[in-house]
């Protein structure tokens, strides 16, 4: 096979070491009429893309979508007729859309909140915050550029908005008047470090407090406060939990709920459990008892309340496929509202509840928005934002037995040279984020790839989320250790194929950087070329260069800092092993990464080079952990396309 | 005998020709010409497949079919191919097991000579009958030296464990008064070097199993647990240190679907729970674990979600993990010799079961026959959530008729599974496909204490057997009602556990529905508790918190539907069949609850058939049930103007 031009994935911009996960959100302006999208690199990373975030007004008539559609990327508005119905019509409607007419572009800008009348939004355009009106043309600044001016929430009294910025030095909440009268002011202290800048600022129904994370009991813990919003007090509601998501208050305000874990406890994010908070009772925090977790691999879900007060809604992931669950209030047994999969975000509801809306994508679809009626009944799709793509398939779902008799599922793409009793060259794909997993989204990476004439094996090596606590906690303190060997042991079964040659590379970014580079020293002899991409090779190294949470991840993954746990950092560590390299490496990053510190490059490219390995490397000046600028990801996969072509050959 | 199915060469890695396959299901033009309508007699054209076992020296496995009618014996290689039926068609035959060369064969015939224990060479020759007694014997096994097969027989008044000498004929009784003379769950197993037998066994605790260990030259027994109920019969490990079974603690619920993995270490017998992050799921007792051949590891069926698929966990417990990603259910599996493939029975939403070959390094499985009718139009059931009561959301699959309009009008039918703690399952239901064929909408549910959503979601239906879990029914009614497409009118049917959610369902309110149609249930279960079977008395037992009726007369008075016909409207009409020889569920209660409907004027339909056990088998009865039932829904719940 000769190496295409272009070759391909789409690396996602959010905030954790997840970012491969969550392929393509693509969409093509004007997806309904336009000509499915060829499977380019230049597409997959140009295209528009389909909807990347629901907030619904309180009382459901309307919805506010950040999405690209025909006039670009902004806050496109969608009507809601029948929001509030027990029952939608259509709800049968297999696959189609429903629900009324196509989102219409409203604002340039991110982060929409609504006024609770419905009547207006507030929202984020380069830096400042603005207003408008759903039935008036113009925005309204309401305050000047702010640093890391991010997440308005209005108040409910729909007076105040409350928001984050970097203005102090640190993430703190501040207001300011929703009409832009008066000079905002901040409210916390130090809330959290300015690297750190996930969790929203919570309203209390009352609009009396906020709801936040903060760390400022220590660096290391992420506890939940409140904030009187006139006078400034702050009070400290949790000790023993590690939020992992904005809290939420119940609909009376007498509980908050969130997901995170214990302080205890390992890096649950995929397998959180939801806690329970008495606002008025400082430690009262105290863990949902339910049979199953609740999963938010991009930290950017939260529960969502019924209008009743009486249960909480969920995210949950199990073997790749999100779906919505539903649990008492008081705890007791979960239950599960949505029976779609895919990969699931951007939960959002009216007041009532009655309905709640979400982004999702499946192998064959980008990201649209669904709503489920919470009487039940099937999801429905209410956008065709995503745009169509020429010869994608659904990858098929195997499990492979592993060197010590595990099996470890995996998502197959098979190229289409197969079909005519060929033999391809076979990728090992290792996902991002290490306990997160490989969704069954739209991974327009491995379905170029496979297009390209490579069969691709996309695994969830141990580790991962999605398959259970006892399943995650193998490799707890074990990173890149046995974990690394979960790669061979594929690359040994791929090769016992009728479909494959005997030739089998592995790439992976973030994570699965680190997991490409560790299975190439781990298990030298089973890879045939490796790619790994804004990896980390030596935690023990760069440590202290990581983010806030880049720091947290790699803390609890190692039982403590690299000075208290220097024997499990001894264990994960891969640069000290590069001598055991026989492969070819290929290793890619971005200059600007402080997630996986863009030292572990340089140390890798030296000590492959003082190894006198078989390598080429490749930074991209100005790209951080996401790689923001699309030519610098087209580059990238272009070149993982071409090595992989150089060294695995082509079909036979 | 028809043509062998597709075939497949070579070593046949799975993955090449489960390829194939995908390749021709892709391509409807292709199967087109073997596909036929779906109709009323279509409720009597599946193939089953039951008591697979690979072959010990050869690659070819043994099962049990009626593809040609009654169950016979068949053989096909592991490659699909060469699939044969062994014998000509004389009596049904059940239960193969291989003599341990693999040349021959032990099964039971039931025919006009009497339900006895025969062998026959893998070629079919040498057909020779071993024993010859009126009781019946059943659940045969090969001692590992080839000489002997244990079997167990009512022969004495229990159910206990016998040998008979393959050559002589000899029969030695080796136990007694080891299970009651209903009891049909249980199959003795030969350690490897054939000098032991384990069994289960209630002799010490009349409604507790324990496993036992008989010695084959002495017949001194030994019991192995104490304050279990074994579920499963006991698997030796190949090196013959081990023996697995599933089981629960006694007094535990019974998770039929979710019960725990047991190993007992030989020689000193000790009992140990495998602590793994699932459970095991079997049928009855009818589908059991199965040792990788290192003796390492065990390989075992866990239904989630509806779909059943195989899991493996080391022999020590630990993180247990999936070997197949499969949809459908499947029912007994088996284990080649060298540890390669497994074999199993596999039925998917619009497909009737086939066999299926799975390497146990991984992939895809392969499909080994092509024996399932293929029906034009089919369409896999939506999965969906509808709100309960409690607002818990239950699983629900939803068939659709073919051209299914939104914007049309529908009856509606509520299908409520048998089994109670079992599950409906993702796999090939024909009557829901015919009914939704005939134009209605069918939500099968499955409600509270369903298997296949964890422990804690069985757990709510505890105390509530055939009470509060009705009220899951009625919410699927109303939900159905509320549907745009509904013509207003919504009836309810089931069999078995699924005709006593029918009654529970109504006698919670009747409001939601219009037709009521429960199949050879229970309606009170204290005076079911006298005539029934063993198994069900101890089902009952475990379904009403561990109390017997006399124990917790307010209990049972809450779980009778019988007594609370005061619920149910005065022109509901009810379809009420049963077979007269069932024991399960028995006949007497349909006969109370026609009587008692009709006291108060309710309009009923009674059919019994008088051959029938639990359940309708014969081809013609079930043509009549079914039809009747289609009948009875179209009268009640088509037509009409006034939706």
């Amino acid at each position: 096979m000769n190496a295409a031009a272009n070759g391909s994935t789409k690396v996602g911009t959010s905030s954790v070491f997840a970012l491969l996960l969550v392929g393509g959100l693509s969409a093509a302006a004007a997806a309904q009429t336009a000509e499915p999208l060829e499977l380019t690199l230049d597409n997959i990373h140009r295209a528009d893309r389909g909807v990347s975030s629901v907030e619904v007004a309180p009382g459901g008539q309307q919805a506010a979508l950040v999405m690209e559609g025909e006039q670009g990327r902004g806050i496109y508005r969608l009507q809601l007729t029948e929001a509030d119905a027990p029952a939608g019509r259509g709800a049968l409607v297999r696959g189609g859309a429903a629900g009324g007419q196509a989102p219409g572009f409203w604002v340039r800008g991110r982060s929409p909140s609504w006024i609770p009348s419905g009547k207006a939004i507030v929202f984020v355009r380069d830096g400042a915050l603005w207003r408008i009106g759903v039935g008036s043309g113009e925005p309204r600044r309401l305050t000047e550029n702010m640093e890391g001016l991010r997440d308005p929430v209005v108040g409910p009294d729909g007076k105040r908005v409350a928001f984050y910025t970097t203005e102090s030095g640190h993430q703190d909440i501040w207001l300011v008047d929703a009409t832009g009268s008066g000079e905002p002011r901040q409210l916390t202290e130090a809330a959290m470090p300015a690297d750190d800048p996930r969790f929203e600022p919570s309203w209390s129904p009352d609009g009396r407090s906020i709801a936040y994370v903060s760390n400022t009991a220590d660096y290391w813990e992420d506890d939940v406060y409140r904030v009187d919003v006139e006078t400034g007090d702050v009070q400290r509601l949790t000790w023993a939990l590690m939020a992992s998501s904005t809290p939420r208050w119940s609909p009376s305000g007498d509980r908050i709920a969130l997901m995170g874990t214990a302080k205890s406890g390992y890096w649950y994010q995929d397998l959180a459990n939801i806690w329970m908070i008495d606002p008025d009772t400082p430690r009262s925090e105290k863990v949902l008892d339910m049979q199953v977790w609740a999963s938010d691999h991009a930290m950017r879900n939260d529960v969502i309340w019924s209008g009743e007060g009486d249960r909480v809604f969920f995210p949950y992931m199990q073997r790749g496929d999100y779906d919505l669950w539903s649990v008492p209030a008081d705890g007791g047994v979960a239950s599960r509202v949505t029976n779609l999969g895919g990969a699931m975000g951007s939960f959002d509801a009216p007041a009532s509840a009655h309905a709640i809306y979400f982004v999702r994508e499946g192998p064959k679809h980008g990201d649209d928005l669904y709503r489920v009626q919470t009487a039940g009944g099937p999801a429905e799709r209410l956008t065709e934002v995503a745009p169509e793509w020429e010869g994608l398939q659904v990858p098929r779902e195997i499990s492979y037995r592993s060197f010590d008799g595990l099996y470890i599922q995996g998502f197959l793409y098979t190229p289409p040279e197969v079909e005519d009793g060929k033999r391809c060259p076979a990728l090992v794909e290792v996902h991002g984020g290490g306990t997160n997993s490989y969704l069954r989204g739209q991974n327009l990476t491995e379905q170029y790839l496979a297009s390209q004439g490579f069969v691709v094996y996309a695994i969830n090596y141990r580790g991962g989320s999605g398959f259970g606590r006892a399943f995650q906690d193998l490799a707890v303190e074990d990173w890149l250790h046995r974990q690394a060997k979960d790669p061979g042991a594929a690359a040994d079964w791929l090769r016992t194929l009728p479909i494959t040659t005997d030739r089998v590379g592995i790439y992976g970014g973030s994570y699965g950087g680190m997991q490409s580079m560790a299975a190439i020293t781990r298990t030298p002899e089973k890879f045939d070329a490796a790619v790994p991409m804004r990896g980390i090779y030596s935690e023990a190294k760069t440590f202290y260069d990581q983010d806030r949470l880049g720091k947290i991840f790699a803390k609890t993954g190692h039982g403590g800092l690299p000075e208290e746990r220097p024997r499990i950092y001894q264990k994960t560590e891969t640069l000290a092993r590069f001598d055991r390299i026989q492969v070819p490496v290929l290793v890619m990053h971005g200059e600007e990464d402080v997630r996986a510190p863009f030292k572990n490059h340089r140390l890798a490219v030296e000590k492959l080079r003082q190894l006198g390995k078989n390598f080429e490397a490749k930074s991209y000046p100005g790209q951080g952990h996401g790689f923001s600028d699309p030519d610098a990801r087209i580059d990238m996969y272009s070149r993982l396309q071409a090595f992989m072509s150089e060294h695995l050959g082509g079909c036979e | 005998m028809r043509a062998p199915s597709r075939g497949r060469s070579g070593p046949a890695r799975a993955f090449g020709s489960a390829l194939l396959l995908a390749a021709v299901t892709l391509a409807p033009l292709a199967v087109a010409a073997g596909q036929q309508e779906l109709r009323l007699e279509s409720v009597n054209e599946g193939v089953s497949f039951s008591s697979i076992r690979y072959a010990p020296e050869r690659p070819e496995i043994a099962f049990v079919s009626d593809r040609t009618g009654a169950s016979r014996l068949w053989i096909i290689d592991e490659t699909g191919t060469n699939a044969r039926q062994v014998l000509e068609d004389r009596g049904e035959e059940s239960g193969p097991v291989w003599a341990p060369d693999g040349e021959r064969l032990a099964f039971v015939r039931a025919g006009e000579e009497g339900t006895d224990i025969w062998t026959v060479g893998r070629d079919g020759s040498g057909l020779r009958r071993v024993t010859d007694d009126p009781e019946r014997e059943h659940d045969l096994a090969w001692s590992p030296t080839g000489d002997r097969i244990a079997f167990l027989s009512a022969r004495n008044g229990h159910q206990d464990v016998y040998v008979v000498d393959v050559r002589s004929g000899a029969v030695e009784q080796l136990t007694s008064e080891t299970n009651p003379p209903d009891e049909y769950r249980w199959r003795p197993a030969w350690s490897p070097d054939g000098e032991h037998i384990a069994y289960v066994s209630n002799r010490s605790s009349h409604w507790q199993q324990d496993l036992w260990l008989v010695d084959a030259g002495t017949g001194e027994s030994r019991k192995v647990t104490s304050k279990l109920d074994v579920m499963t019969s006991p698997v030796w490990s190949p090196d013959g240190r081990h023996i697995a079974f599933n089981a629960v603690q006694h007094h535990e619920f019974w998770w039929g679907d979710q019960s725990d993995l047991y190993r007992v270490d030989v020689p000193n017998l000790s009992v140990h729970k495998l602590e793994m992050n699932t459970w095991v799921s079997d049928r009855n007792g009818s589908i059991r674990m199965a040792w990788g051949p290192d003796s390492e590891s065990l390989y075992f069926r866990y239904q989630w979600e509806g779909d059943d698929n195989l899991w493996r966990v080391s022999k020590e417990g630990g993180v247990a993990t999936k070997v197949t990603y499969r949809e459908g259910t499947f029912g007994n599996f088996s284990v080649s010799p060298d540890g390669s493939s497994l074999v199993y029975a596999r039925s998917r939403p619009t497909r009737g079961s086939e066999l299926y070959r799975v390497d146990v390094d991984g992939g895809q499985p392969d499909r080994l026959t092509r024996w399932a009718p293929r029906y034009t139009g089919l369409e896999a059931p939506q999965r969906v959530s509808f709100r309960a009561r409690d607002g818990k959301h239950i699983l629900g699959y939803l068939y659709q008729p073919p051209g299914f309009d939104p914007a049309g009008s529908y009856p509606a039918l509520v299908q409520v599974h048998g089994g109670g703690n079992n599950a409906y399952a993702n796999g090939f239901h024909v009557l829901e496909h015919l009914l939704a064929h005939q134009g209605f909408v069918v939500l099968a549910i499955e409600y509270r204490g369903s298997a296949g959503h964890g422990r804690a979601f069985q757990r709510l239906s505890l105390g509530e057997w055939a009470a509060g879990q009705g009220w899951d029914a009625v919410a699927a009614a109303r939900w159905l009602k509320s549907r745009p497409w509904s013509n207003g009118r919504v009836g309810i049917y089931g069999g078995s556990y699924g005709g006593i959610m029918s009654m529970a369902a109504v006698t919670r309110t009747s409001e939601p529905f219009d037709a009521v149609a429960p199949f050879y249930g229970i309606y009170d279960w204290a005076e079911a508790f006298r005539h029934a079977d063993y198994l069900m008395r101890f089902w009952v037992i475990e379904g009403h918190l561990g109390f017997k009726p006399g124990e917790n007369p307010d209990l049972y008075g809450r779980t009778a539907s019988l007594r609370h016909l005061d619920r149910v409207d005065r022109d509901l009409p009810f379809l009420i069949v049963h077979g007269e020889k069932d024991r399960r569920s028995p006949f007497q209660q349909s006969v109370r609850l026609r009587e008692a409907l009709e006291a108060r004027g309710n309009p009923v339909t009674f059919v019994s058939y008088p051959e029938e056990r639990h359940g309708i088998r014969k081809p013609e009865n079930r043509l009549d049930a079914y039809g009747r039932l289609i009948d009875f829904m179209e009268t009640h719940l088509s037509g009409g103007t006034d939706e």
